[in-house]
């Protein structure tokens, strides 16, 4: 990630800036909708990532601290992924890689499909007009190249 | 993804893309760069993953494409051949983790 970091400051102009996008580390959720409300709402089971974006955030830091790029300014947002049914938004998020790409251990593998297919229940029983969103936080932070040599 | 358009109101409030030259890291399908590019002076965007950029390539609207550059390269390859102080912005989509 280092060295991703100094490539980058490379290929920038003297003015240039980079702008990095990356999950925080906090659990995305799933939300079935229907007319009324949220009727389901609960943490997506999947790869824990907080040791890769840990790694992440380290390099950033690191990349700051030695000059290569000053950390301005950063803001939290929310990135929702809408389908009308559990298939369409698993393709989507498939289709897009935002599933995680992590170790897939049978165990793991069990529990995301145990848990959608309770979620596929709930839109069955929830009936026409129900929508499941796949809820997730990331950060953008402005990092503008240091006037380092 | 993302109807709110939430990810692209952050980028555009914390750079200004008008007329600028972009390197997009891990453009993936595309779909972030289509919400920027026509902002932009040109955006070249890699993935190392081939599959995403032939859907990018191919969900372009044909006005854009001689705007965006898509590539299926990794960012070590990339930076190996590319010419150094190129870009005024570079995008780094979802991939340093």
């Amino acid at each position: 990630m280092v060295h991703a970091l100094e490539g980058i400051r490379q290929l920038l102009r003297s003015n240039g800036v980079l702008i990095d996008i990356h999950p925080v580390r906090e659990q995305a959720v799933v939300e079935v909708r229907s007319a009324a409300g949220v009727v389901f709402a609960e943490t997506a089971p999947g790869y824990d990532y907080d040791e890769d974006l840990r790694r992440a955030e380290d390099a950033l830091a690191w990349a700051v601290e030695h000059e290569l790029f000053l950390e301005e300014k950063s803001c939290d947002f929310e990135v929702a992924t809408r389908a009308p049914s559990v298939i369409e938004l698993r393709g989507f998020m498939d289709e897009a890689g935002a599933f995680d790409d992590g170790p897939r251990d049978e165990g793991t593998v069990a529990l995301r499909e145990a848990f959608y297919g309770r979620v596929e229940d709930v839109m069955q029983s929830t009936g026409r007009g129900a929508a499941v969103s796949y809820r997730e936080r990331a950060r953008m932070t402005r990092l503008p190249r240091a006037p380092r040599p | 993804m993302d109807p709110e358009g939430n990810e692209t109101r952050a980028l555009f409030d914390l750079v200004d893309l008008d007329a600028k030259e972009v390197l997009e890291i891990g453009c993936g399908d595309g779909r972030l760069t289509r919400r920027f590019e026509d902002r932009v002076a040109h955006v070249t965007a890699i993935d190392p993953f081939a599959d995403a950029i032939e859907r990018a390539r191919a969900r372009m609207s044909g006005g854009s494409r001689g705007r965006v550059t898509f590539q299926d390269v990794s960012f070590e390859r990339f930076v190996a051949t590319a010419e150094p102080a190129t870009f005024d912005v570079a995008i780094l989509s979802w991939s340093l983790c």
